[in-house]
Parts: structure tokens; C-alpha cells; sequence
């Protein structure tokens, strides 16, 4: 009887973790046979087209690029900075975390909302203000990750270093972030590569276009994850097609960083 | 003084400020709806921007509705999925195979989930709707005319995208139980669920709570896959297989048809409440969790 209820757990068990695994596969298998025939150069370039006659994403994957630079920009010093105090010179940095892990867990969409009420309303619609919101979502993330990878770095580096007569800030800049190099780039990478999917905070900042922006932080722009939203929702086949093709190429885009990110963490 | 200790500590400033900035933000930007409408705005279900009068009823409930259902779903596979990977169910293979695809699902953005679950899901689901409600819709939430858009779909789309948190989070929680424990009550006979029930899962209890309550919070401010398929509608739904909106759909579609101040200002209201309650969901899981490293 015992070992009868054993073997019925083991089978639950197994059922659910097949029950989990049944949506990520049938989403990539999906994706994958939607997206992949509507992936071409003119896709890749031409601005947006009415309903029936083509047109791509060009523009939007120029908006996300111009955004995920000013995200990284922003998140990447501040993040950073903040994992610095954290694991270097904060004496009570459990109270930082907690603050950073909550900030990390912030509705995204609140984050659109908050950057909407302190910037848009002053400079309209911009580039420059989707690429601030995006920030706030890979500041957490990167500060945690720098912190925990500061904070593997072994204390006989910093005492070696203080023995020699090395100030601190050089210490920390020359020697301790290049010890703790790997664990730093795999969380940018994985805080890019959450920033990159993001459309929720977009929506009332960038605010999505149907034009090339040129490089004018000011103007509204698009971005893949928008476009994906807009058309997938779209009454239209073709344009339903398009957000496919497009969240095929999030897909590859992002797993590229994820695996990247963890080859570098191994 | 040390140019570096000055920069780093100004942007741990930041991270600190951060929470009151958003949080004083919407305060101040939801005081006309605040002023108007008063606690009213909890409990009415009347939401017409034509005559001004908004309540956040439909919104709260469809949150609590969907957030219920999508965890009750998670934890039951996620735990699942935890037991069989880490409780000695299954072979290392398995681990090393399962491990990364579920990561995966963790990684997928919430739009892409939203696409599949709005072009390739719903549909599917529109059928089995119909089957249960044509031979269960006796039941109230299962009577009515079924539709693909829906409360269920939202709440079956938030469990997949928050099982990959419940479902990892327990699983290292159960890998960091003691194994002299696990050992031991092997040692003294137990058989492998056993074992679980008795030692391992009580004692990793707190930590798999954490990740729940992390998964509640991420349940509550998941945005685009949940306004994809909800359907978006201010009735009180009278059935599950219903649409209807929750807070987060409610701001997402239809924050920039806002026209009048008053409008702006009960979009901001619904954004303050659910800043509110995440921060508190979130501030618990932390602690909790804290808690728990703190002990093993």
C-alpha cells in the first residue's frame, strides 16, 4: 500500500511536469511554422503597409535598437553603481536588496505609467522616454547580479589590494569588477534580453509609430514587441503574419542572449 | 572622499527613492478620481467614460478572479514539476533536459505568449468551452455563451507564464533541504513520498510559500498576454467563459483614449492600487524568503 502511494505520486508527478512542459513547446512549434515564411529582407526593412500590400518592420526594429540603447546606457551605470555600494561599502546593504527586489517586482506596466507622469508629459512621446522605462526594468536585475558577483569575489583580493596601497575606488574599478567580470555580463545580458520583450511600458512612452525615426530620441517610436501587440490583435491575416514573423525573431533574438548569458556564467 | 563610494551611493538612492517617486506619482495624479468618487471607486461597477462615472469593481474582481485561478493551476503543476525533477523521481537526465526548457518559458516575453494565446489558444479553448458549457452549464460560472476570449483563458495564460517561477524557485527549494535529513528518513524506511511529506517539503514550505506569493505578484501585474485574450469588457461577468477585464487590461487598453482629466485621473487610481498591493505581495515573498537563507 505505501509503496503503491509512491509509485501514484511519481505518476502525479510526472503528469504535471508534462502538463508544464506541453505550452513552451507547442509556443515555439507555432511560432516556428507561423513566423518563419514571413521572415524576408524586404520584411526585415520596408517601413509598415495598410492591410494586403506587404510592408515589414523595419522601423520598428530600428526603435527597439535605439531604445535598448538608452535602457542599457541608464541601466547598465546605474545598476552596476548600485551593485558596487551594495557588495562594496554598504554596511547594512540588506535593506538595498529588499528595496531592489521590490522594485523589481513593479508591474512593468506601472513603470510605463510612471515614466508617462515624470517625462512624457513634459517632452511628448519619445523614444528617449521608451528607452527610460526600459531602464527601470534592467536597473534591479543588473544591481543584484553585479552584487552577488561582487560579493564571490574572495576578501584576500580586496586585503591583497589594500596591503599594496591601492585606493579602494581603483581596487574596486581595476580589480574586483574584472574578477567578477563573467557573473556581470551574464546579467546584463539577461536584463537586456528582458527589456528587448517588453511592451507593456512602451505603450504610453514610446507610444509606437509607423515611420523610420531617424535618429531623433524625441520623436515616437516603434518597437518589435509593439508591433507584435498591434498587429497580432489586428482583424487582418497578413498583418497577424507579420506579428508572427516578428515574435519568431524576438524569440531567436532572446534565446541567443539567454544562451550566450549562460555559457559566459558557466 | 572616495569619488567611487559617492556615484555607487547616489544610484543606491535612486533604487531607494524609486518606490516612493511611483508611488507619490500616482498618488497625486489619481487625486481628482480620489476626490470625486472616494472609496465608492472600490465598489462600483460602473465604468462610463460618456457620463464620467467610474468605478473599479470589474477590474478588481476580474484581478482576483484570474490571479485565483491562474495560481491555483501553477502551484498544483509547478510543485508537480518540482517534486518529480528534485524529490528523487526522476533520472539526472531528466533534470538537465526539463531545467532549460522551463527556463526558456520563463524568458518567452509576455507578448509572444499573448500572440499564441490569442491566434492559436483561444480558438482551441472556444471549443472545449462550449463542450463543458453545453453538459455542465447548470453551474453558473460555467453557463452562458462560451467565448474564446475570456476570464478562463487570461487565468490559463498567467498559470503558464507564472509555473516556471513556482516551479524552479521550489525546486532549488527542495534541493536545499539537508540531504542527512532525506537520507536519514530513507534510512529509517520511508519510501520517496514520504520522505517528501514528512521532511523535505515541510521544510522547504516557507521557501515554495515565497515563490508563490512571487507568482501571485507577477499574476496581478502581468499586462500584455493577459489584455490579449481577456476581451476587455466592463460587464461583471456572469461566467467564466466570459470576457471581461482585470486592472492591468483596463489601463493597457485604454489609457491613450483617456480624453478627460477625470478618466486619466481613475486609470491612474487603478495603476495606484495595484502598486499598492504588489509592493506588499512582493515586500512578504522578500522577507519570507530572506527568512529562509537565513535558516538553511
Amino acid at each position: 500500500m505505501r509503496e503503491l502511494k509512491d509509485r501514484f505520486m511519481a505518476f502525479s508527478s510526472l503528469v504535471a511536469m508534462i502538463l508544464a512542459l506541453i505550452p513552451i513547446l507547442s509556443l515555439l512549434a507555432v511560432t516556428l511554422v507561423e513566423g518563419a515564411w514571413r521572415i524576408s529582407p524586404s520584411f526585415l526593412i520596408n517601413e509598415p503597409a495598410p492591410p494586403g500590400q506587404g510592408g515589414g518592420i523595419g522601423n520598428a526594429i530600428q526603435g527597439t535598437f535605439m531604445m535598448i540603447v538608452v535602457a542599457a546606457a541608464i541601466g547598465i551605470s546605474v545598476g552596476i553603481c548600485s551593485g558596487i555600494y551594495m557588495a562594496e561599502y554598504s554596511q547594512k546593504s540588506h535593506i538595498l536588496e529588499i528595496f531592489t527586489d521590490v522594485m523589481a517586482g513593479v508591474p512593468s506596466i506601472i513603470l510605463g505609467l510612471v515614466v508617462f507622469l515624470i517625462l512624457v508629459r513634459f517632452i511628448g512621446f519619445s523614444a528617449l522616454a521608451g528607452g527610460v522605462a526600459l531602464s527601470l526594468i534592467m536597473i534591479p536585475i543588473v544591481a543584484r547580479s553585479t552584487e552577488e558577483a561582487l560579493k564571490e569575489v574572495p576578501n584576500d583580493v580586496r586585503e591583497a589590494a589594500a596591503a599594496l596601497g591601492i585606493p579602494k575606488w581603483k581596487a574596486i574599478l581595476y580589480i574586483n569588477l574584472r574578477a567578477a567580470e563573467d557573473g556581470i555580463k551574464s546579467g546584463l545580458l539577461l536584463s537586456t534580453a528582458r527589456a528587448l520583450g517588453e511592451a507593456a511600458p512602451l505603450l504610453f512612452t514610446a507610444f509606437g509609430s509607423q515611420f523610420y525615426s531617424g535618429i531623433n530620441l524625441l520623436q515616437p517610436a516603434s518597437s518589435m514587441s509593439l508591433v507584435i501587440y498591434t498587429y497580432g490583435s489586428s482583424p487582418w491575416q497578413d498583418w497577424r503574419g507579420m506579428a508572427w514573423g516578428t515574435a519568431l525573431l524576438l524569440l531567436l533574438i532572446t534565446a541567443f542572449m539567454s544562451v550566450f548569458s549562460r555559457r559566459r556564467s558557466r | 572622499m572616495d569619488p567611487m563610494k559617492l556615484i555607487s551611493l547616489l544610484s543606491s538612492i535612486f533604487i531607494l527613492l524609486f518606490i516612493f517617486i511611483a508611488f507619490f506619482s500616482l498618488l497625486f495624479s489619481s487625486g481628482e478620481s480620489i476626490s470625486k468618487f472616494g472609496l465608492r471607486f472600490l465598489t462600483s461597477a460602473e465604468w462610463d467614460p460618456n457620463t464620467g462615472r467610474f468605478g473599479a469593481l470589474p477590474a478588481i474582481a476580474g484581478t482576483a478572479i484570474t490571479t485565483a485561478i491562474s495560481v491555483l493551476i501553477a502551484s498544483i503543476i509547478g510543485i508537480g514539476t518540482a517534486v518529480y525533477i528534485s524529490g528523487g523521481y526522476s533520472p539526472y537526465w531528466v533534470r538537465r533536459v526539463v531545467n532549460p526548457l522551463i527556463d526558456s518559458l520563463a524568458a518567452v516575453p509576455s507578448v509572444v505568449i499573448g500572440l499564441w494565446g490569442l491566434l492559436f489558444l483561444s480558438p482551441l479553448l472556444e471549443s472545449a468551452y462550449s463542450l463543458i458549457s453545453s453538459s455542465l452549464g447548470f453551474i453558473p460560472i460555467f453557463g452562458g455563451p462560451a467565448r474564446g476570449v475570456s476570464l478562463m483563458t487570461a487565468s490559463i495564460i498567467l498559470s503558464i507564464m507564472i509555473i516556471p517561477t513556482i516551479a524552479s524557485l521550489s525546486s532549488s527549494a527542495i534541493e536545499m533541504v539537508p540531504i542527512e535529513l532525506k537520507e536519514g528518513a530513507r534510512a529509517l524506511g520511508a519510501t520517496r513520498w514520504e520522505t517528501l511529506r514528512i521532511v523535505t517539503l515541510p521544510y522547504a514550505s516557507s521557501y515554495i510559500a515565497s515563490s508563490i506569493l512571487l507568482a501571485i505578484a507577477r499574476a496581478m501585474g502581468e499586462t500584455m498576454a493577459v489584455t490579449m485574450v481577456i476581451g476587455n469588457s466592463h460587464d461583471i461577468p456572469r461566467s467564466l467563459f466570459q470576457p471581461g477585464c482585470t486592472i492591468t487590461s483596463v489601463i493597457a487598453s485604454e489609457f491613450l483614449e483617456a480624453t478627460s482629466s477625470l478618466y486619466l485621473s481613475s486609470l491612474m487610481e487603478l495603476g495606484l492600487i495595484l502598486l499598492a498591493i504588489s509592493l506588499l505581495v512582493n515586500i512578504v515573498a522578500v522577507l519570507i524568503r530572506r527568512g529562509f537563507y537565513a535558516r538553511a
